[in-house]
């Protein structure tokens, strides 16, 4: 079984970017902070039947994350996403920037929410974590090439369906502009 | 550049997976046109990190390593003790330990609680016996086992049946005293070796049709060998009577070694010598009833019966049979029986060469014994002798 400092040293090198991760996932710090209790609870228990390989640990850790949201998400399957407004930054001051920011971050979130939980997952890491694709390749187990086209299709799924998000709106607020001109002059 | 930037294109460029070669391009153009650069920088506002700068709390590290110590204390508890804590390790060693010994506890069950190996000693059971018959001074009561070397006394007006298998059966009518002296058997082929001996009163003896028992009678005057026959037998006075009713006997004189064959429908009366007669219808009606036969109905047909005497020597047959497997000649030395008569190759010769006690034969026992005790005393000298230390 793992030893206590051993796990400290392990717990103090991969608990922020798998809490990171965790909340790209659940938007929950509370919740999040739960299934990190919870993926380093799987390990102890892996510790107790099998010996620890150091390599492998930080894959484990973030598949057996991943495996925990999924569940979750499966169990709750309406979550009461919360926008972590107040941890959100600000859009620079002007409210009706910071509220378009916030629209266009909502968005985002049911669009990448849609995609597959590999592609969320490098999405998370390229875009919170800042890591480099082959850390992500490692941290996943899957190889570079992979990492890269998931990320360039979120992205272009991502900038094609805003861009028809932006058209539908300006088509409605067309709509709704003609509709009261010909209430007035009828 | 003069169009726009595809959205396609845009996202490699922001994803980093555009070849270099574009990258350059797409750089220029997006300093020219306001347009794309708006995309782009709507595009960088909407994926851009929103929980990097999140912490977990420092709780959480501790319900971590307090969660370690409870599943340590756990795996403490069930850590199992003695030959379980092997089995995580030598899974194959212990369940092969296992296996032997319960083979071995089975084994040991089976070889303490087998049920008593079944008597394979030939026997004769008791049927039909009326009250006062008596085996080896004890009473004999329905469906006991008769063994070689029992003696049977019947009273006066009792009867008692023997029986071997399902067709052999001999009947006594008392008074009567009755031995077995031999009951053995060779193999489950060969027929069941019996003799008898008949010292005095009556007895009805029925093969049943089967070959299954190789049987004699000897009474103190005669010695019967029938081979699959029903017929009388009676000992009294010294005299012996046989009414043959189906099949035929011979019978030897004792003294003279006469021997004739008594056919069926005949009678023999052996005193000083054997007379054979034609039985007469009421002799032959002694077999239709065993209980008349009992109740004294055949006076007349029969000798007188006399009362019974006590006769310490029932141990010893009246005869003794020669044992066949330890059947040599010139033995002598060892104390073995040498035959004192020719054989003439038959079954029926050879057993006439033990039976009947003659003066010849006591000479010849004693001849037999004195070198016994020359024998023993020689070897107790050669002992002695050995026994000296030089």
């Amino acid at each position: 079984m793992i030893d206590n400092k051993t796990l400290s040293d392990i717990y103090d090198r991969h608990h922020h970017e798998l809490f990171v991760y965790i909340c790209g996932f659940t938007r929950m710090p509370e919740v999040a902070e739960d299934f990190l209790h919870d993926a380093f609870v799987r390990l102890i228990r892996y510790s107790q039947k099998y010996p620890l390989d150091p390599t492998n640990i930080r894959a484990f850790l973030y598949r057996t994350a991943r495996n925990i949201c999924i569940d979750h998400a499966r169990r709750n399957k309406k979550l009461n996403i919360s926008p972590l407004e107040e941890n959100l930054k600000s859009g620079g001051g002007d409210p009706q920037t910071d509220l378009e920011l916030r629209e266009l971050r909502g968005t985002v979130d049911s669009l990448v929410d849609a995609r597959d939980q590999l592609s969320r997952s490098v999405y998370l890491m390229r875009t919170e974590l800042d890591m480099p694709y082959q850390e992500i390749a490692g941290a996943l187990n899957i190889s570079e090439r992979t990492a890269k086209r998931k990320m360039s299709s979120m992205l272009e799924y991502l900038a094609d369906s805003l861009e028809k998000a932006g058209f539908k709106l300006f088509m409605l607020i067309l709509l709704s502009l003609l509709a009261i001109l010909f209430v007035i002059y009828r | 550049m003069k169009s726009h930037i595809s959205h396609k294109a845009l996202a490699r460029y922001i994803a980093g997976t555009v070849k270099e070669r574009h990258r350059g391009r797409i750089a220029e153009h997006l300093a020219e046109c306001g347009r794309c650069r708006s995309r782009h920088g709507k595009m960088i506002a909407a994926i851009a990190p929103r929980y990097s700068m999140l912490r977990a709390s420092e709780a959480a590290k501790v319900r971590v390593l307090r969660s370690r110590d409870r599943l340590a204390e756990d795996e403490t508890a069930r850590t199992p003790s003695g030959l379980r804590s092997l089995l995580p390790q030598h899974p194959r060693a212990v369940l092969a330990g296992s296996l032997a010994l319960a083979a071995a506890v089975v084994a040991a069950a089976v070889l303490l609680f087998r049920p008593p190996v079944e008597e394979v000693r030939p026997y004769l059971a008791a049927a039909n016996v009326d009250g006062g018959v008596v085996i080896n001074d004890r009473p004999l009561i329905d469906r006991e086992r008769v063994f070689e070397g029992s003696a049977i006394t019947l009273p006066e007006k009792t009867s008692a049946r023997l029986e071997y298998g399902r067709g052999f059966s001999i009947t006594l009518i008392g008074p009567a005293l009755f031995t077995v002296d031999r009951l053995m058997s060779r193999g489950d082929s060969e027929p069941v070796e019996l003799e008898c001996s008949l010292r005095q009163g009556i007895l009805v003896s029925d093969s049943g049709g089967t070959r299954t028992v190789a049987y004699a009678y000897n009474t103190p005057g005669a010695r019967i060998e029938p081979t699959g026959t029903e017929f009388l037998l009676q000992s009294a006075g010294g005299a012996t009577l046989v009414v043959m009713k189906t099949g035929s006997v011979t019978v030897k004189h004792g003294a003279s070694a006469e021997r004739v064959t008594v056919a069926a429908g005949s009678r023999c009366m052996v005193k000083e010598k054997a007379d054979v007669s034609k039985a007469s219808p009421e002799d032959l009606k002694i077999f239709d009833s065993m209980d008349n036969l009992r109740d004294g109905a055949f006076e007349r047909q029969i000798l007188k019966p006399e009362p019974l005497v006590k006769d310490n020597n029932l141990k010893q047959p009246l005869r003794t049979p020669r044992p066949v497997v330890r059947e040599r000649t010139g033995d002598n030395a060892m104390g073995r029986i040498q035959p004192d008569a020719p054989s003439d190759g038959n079954r029926t010769a050879r057993r006439d060469t033990v039976t009947g006690p003659s003066k010849t034969g006591s000479r010849e026992q004693e001849r037999i014994n004195k070198n016994k005790k020359l024998l023993r005393e020689a070897r107790q000298a050669i002992r002695q002798k050995r026994r000296t230390p030089k």
